[in-house]
């Protein structure tokens, strides 16, 4: 067996190799799951209900229900809980013989805050997760779960179910809430609550997840106005474990925007209506020069510093990239530079998986093997900021467009929303 | 594109999600066999991607996307199940092959068996592009797409799996020519 110049006709060959077909059994139990899973939002009614006054978005949210459980798509008051790693079924116990109507589509969501003090949040993690489907309550995963319903058009009530640490099984809460316009940001106030962990945690404004990766906390589209990250964390140093941290990125946002993405060591806002695809801004943190010999590769470049000087006077220079003169900056307290970034039209190398196009490598993970190969290429805009991070370490807030068009289209507004960024420790 | 049965199944119909993954329950199934290799964990990986795809399908913007995202779906959950697997002793299972009658003369049963270490050898995100690209048939930019990752960042990825699968080779290799002069 030849294998380089073979591998890609040894590995079809071999992977024919194995079932091809999904067996029945597993068929039918996932359409059993499905039956006994509710779909997590209703954005259809979601987007009725923002434009309507309280009374008439209550009437309309109470038909809905009648008409929903009336076609067998759902069924208020027994529909098993769905939490963030999956359904699971968890009967009510609110023993209720004729249940409230289930929660509003506007709350049918992951909300995030800050971590709030009791009962913790699981180790390693600060910040808070809300999570309401049809009829249950959880917070940061499976804690305090309650039976939820809404008793008015802007109120909730919380029962704790069974065995629920920190609260006793039929603790009952209530809660008013308010949503802004579009349901971004929602606000809750304590009317009363039996258990006090729960009402320690819940009031307050809370950012709502919407995020279109459903494997992904981010928050989708945005409203006007200031936002935070909840997972990326650009100060974790070298050797100490990540963890979540509400507010460790927040910056401010005009219409039109969504977050698309909230990962430990990236962050992404994208204009919701671009026509290019990866037009958006990227914050990049433990990032560091590739490799000059072979700027391919994720292999780092060990001669450049990480520090924000170093880097940036490698930028000016590298081959294969025209940039201008870099800027000093201050972006939310931390001192970098500015500079934008084109291919050099000269430049002819390829990379392996360039399809035969000019291709130069930028940047790449400082953990070897995280994957991350950052190139520019064809017709790409960016706008860099290279920010010290004070321990020796750089981030890279990126405003990217795979064309001058797709850039000029956003640039106004993103460098914007990149100058009213802030990073707190 | 069954855009119909999308649009009926985001607003909750049963019977149109049933159809819909009726007809590419197959494929899905078969993407995730060859990521996972094992074939409890592939259903336990399909299973909880499709049962997730239900409850969050309302949040899909564009139903033309279906697919892809439902690829993405797969792909991430038979990742998840990688993950879990690599802290448990390896249980393989025997598979049936639904392989047609002469495909296989290109490769000697120790060949399938050394690519089979290698393969296991690789992490589970190289794993998932090269099932992708020489199973499935993807092209790096629809990988890209599937993946919701830049397309240099997915023919760069292509590029390190194919170096790691030949590296994993070579590994086995040598691992065995040890072996067979130990014995």
């Amino acid at each position: 067996m030849n294998r380089p110049a073979e591998i890609d006709r040894v590995l079809e060959v071999w992977l024919l190799d194995g079932p091809s077909r999904m067996p029945d059994r597993l068929f039918e139990s996932v359409l059993d799951q499905v039956d006994r899973t509710s779909q997590r939002r209703l954005a259809r009614l979601q987007l009725r209900f923002t434009d309507m006054t309280p009374t008439i978005r209550w009437l309309a949210a109470g038909a809905a229900a009648v008409l929903l459980a009336a076609v067998g798509f759902m069924t208020f008051g027994r529909d098993p809980g769905v939490g963030p790693g999956g359904p699971t079924a968890s009967p009510s116990a609110s023993g209720s013989s004729s249940p409230a109507p289930g929660v509003p589509a506007e709350l049918r969501y992951g909300f995030l805050a800050e971590f709030r003090s009791q009962p913790p949040a699981p180790a390693g993690q600060d910040r808070s997760i809300l999570e309401f489907d049809a009829t249950t309550f959880t917070y940061n995963g499976t804690l305090l779960t309650s039976d939820a319903s809404a008793p008015t058009a802007d109120s909730i009530m919380l029962v704790a179910r069974p065995g629920v640490d920190d609260c006793a099984g039929g603790d009952e809460g209530t809660y008013t809430w308010s949503a802004s316009p579009g349901g971004a940001k929602v606000t809750f106030t304590l009317v009363k609550d039996d258990c006090a962990a729960r009402a320690a945690v819940i009031p307050g404004e809370w950012l709502r997840s919407d995020c279109p990766d459903s494997g992904n906390f981010c928050l989708g589209d945005l409203e006007p106005g200031r936002y935070s990250s909840h997972y990326i964390d650009p100060f974790v140093a070298p050797g100490v474990d990540w963890r979540p941290r509400f507010g460790a990125i927040s910056y401010e946002v005009p219409g039109g925007w969504a977050n698309n993405g909230d990962w430990p060591t990236e962050y992404t806002l994208v204009p919701v209506d671009a026509d290019a695809p990866w037009t958006g801004i990227y914050v990049v943190t433990d990032i560091v020069i590739v490799s000059e010999e072979d700027h391919c590769s994720e292999t780092p470049d060990s001669n450049v510093g990480r520090t924000a000087d170093a880097m940036v006077a490698w930028l000016a220079d590298a081959p294969g990239i025209v940039s201008t003169e870099p800027e000093g900056v201050e972006i939310g307290g931390l001192s970098g530079y500015a500079l934008d970034l084109s291919m050099d039209p000269s430049w002819t190398e390829t990379c392996p998986f360039s399809n035969g196009q000019p291709t130069r490598g930028l940047f790449t993970d400082s953990q070897p093997g995280a994957g991350l190969q950052w190139n520019v290429s064809g017709e790409t805009r960016m706008r860099l900021y290279v920010l010290d991070l004070g321990d020796g370490r750089s981030m890279v807030v990126n405003i990217e467009a795979p064309d001058q068009a797709a850039y000029e289209s956003m640039i106004d507004e993103a460098t914007a929303i990149v100058e009213s960024m802030a990073f707190p420790r | 594109m069954d855009r119909d049965l999308v649009e009926a199944a985001r607003r909750g119909d049963r019977q149109a999600y049933a159809d819909l993954i009726r007809t590419r329950g197959d494929r899905l199934f078969a993407i995730a066999q060859r990521i996972l290799r094992d074939v409890d964990r592939t259903e336990d990986a399909v299973q909880d991607a499709l049962v997730i795809a239900w409850r969050d399908l309302p949040g899909l913007r564009d139903p033309d996307r279906f697919d892809a995202w439902l690829h993405r779906l797969v792909v991430r959950s038979c990742v998840h199940e990688a993950m879990r697997q690599r802290r448990l002793v390896a249980s393989l299972h025997v598979l049936p092959t639904d392989l047609p009658a002469g495909v296989d003369e290109f490769l000697s049963v120790a060949d399938r068996d050394q690519l089979d270490r290698g393969f296991r050898r690789l992490d589970p995100q190289q794993r998932a592009i090269l099932v992708l690209r020489h199973f499935a048939g993807y092209e790096p930019s629809e990988i890209a797409d599937i993946l919701g990752i830049p397309p240099g960042t997915a023919r760069s990825r292509l590029h390190h799996a194919h170096r790691a699968m030949r590296a994993a080779l070579d590994a086995d290799a040598r691992a065995t020519a040890i072996g067979g002069q130990l014995a």
